[in-house]
């Protein structure tokens, strides 16, 4: 049976959907992904990667009511699935092990 | 002026599920970086965003509409074709065949596809593959060379296209920013 495909960013945007909990918002998860991997990221991408996460059934978001400072738009707060988990967990022992040997060294 | 231009880019290209949550992204965003960097600063790195962020949006809008309503406006574009092709004989007998009255005809679907939520840009794009088939198969006589059906697709576009950025600038115009 094939595994669920997670691309390149797909993958970033769940580990930080993953790392801000129960502040997973559009924004935190952009500004995560950009203070962590200093990549330009646009919001447009960020939301059209959610979306399509969303879709895939990896996160699920809930709409929040929205404050002063965003003008009363509402914003959505994502929250990863077991799915979701199970699919970054295999993609992170694909990686770890097309890198065993390699004698790559993380940076830190 | 300001973020105006930017919610209305957003508003036209974005799902209209995430846009509300992105325009709010947006705000909050300019907000605080006025705070730090100053008002100019703020709005340039916005508009920036927006402008970074277009090509995905329409990217992903246009696969979504495509995923979530093909069959949808598939059959609105079969309907409206089988329409035309049957129509063709009356238009002639009243005296409506010319080349301008097919216009008119083209942009008044265009408009009235473009009212039906879920697949108005998607059912004319459909429409315009069944109404180059038809041309090829009708009058493959005259139209042997591709260029021919080419252009009159091209004029029926043209016509269907301008009635939905009418529909949209309409549309844009009238929602609250």
């Amino acid at each position: 049976m094939s595994r669920p495909y997670l691309g390149d960013f797909e993958h970033l945007v769940l580990l930080a959907v993953m790392r801000l909990a129960d502040a997973g918002y559009g924004l935190a998860i952009r500004d995560e992904i950009v203070r962590r991997t200093s990549r330009e990221v646009s919001t447009g991408a960020v939301y059209t990667t959610l979306d399509r996460l969303e879709r895939k059934g990896f996160i699920q978001s809930t709409i929040e009511q929205g404050t002063l400072a965003r003008d009363n738009r509402i914003r959505r707060r994502y929250e990863i699935t077991p799915s979701g988990r199970d699919t970054v967990g295999a993609a992170q022992r694909d990686i770890r092990a097309m890198s065993r040997g390699l004698g790559l060294r993380e940076e830190h | 002026m300001g973020i105006d231009l930017e919610v209305a880019l957003i508003r036209a290209l974005a799902p209209s599920d995430l846009a509300e949550a992105i325009i709010g992204d947006l705000h909050e965003r300019r907000a605080a970086l006025a705070q730090t960097l100053g008002d100019s600063k703020a709005l340039a790195a916005s508009r920036s965003d927006v402008v970074r962020s277009l090509f995905s949006l329409l990217a992903y809008g246009a696969s979504r509409s495509l995923a979530d309503n093909w069959v949808f406006a598939l059959a609105c574009a079969a309907v409206t074709c089988a329409l035309c092709v049957a129509t063709i004989p009356l238009w002639n007998q009243i005296g409506f065949g010319g080349a301008g009255y097919h216009v008119l005809r083209l942009a008044i679907i265009g408009l009235v596809l473009g009212c039906i939520p879920r697949a108005s840009t998607l059912s004319c794009a459909f429409l315009l593959l069944l109404i180059g088939a038809a041309d090829w198969a009708i009058d493959v006589h005259e139209t042997a060379v591709a260029w021919r059906v080419l252009s009159l697709v091209l004029q029926d576009g043209i016509a269907m296209g301008a009635m939905l950025a009418m529909l949209s600038l309409v549309r844009l115009l009238r929602e609250p920013a």
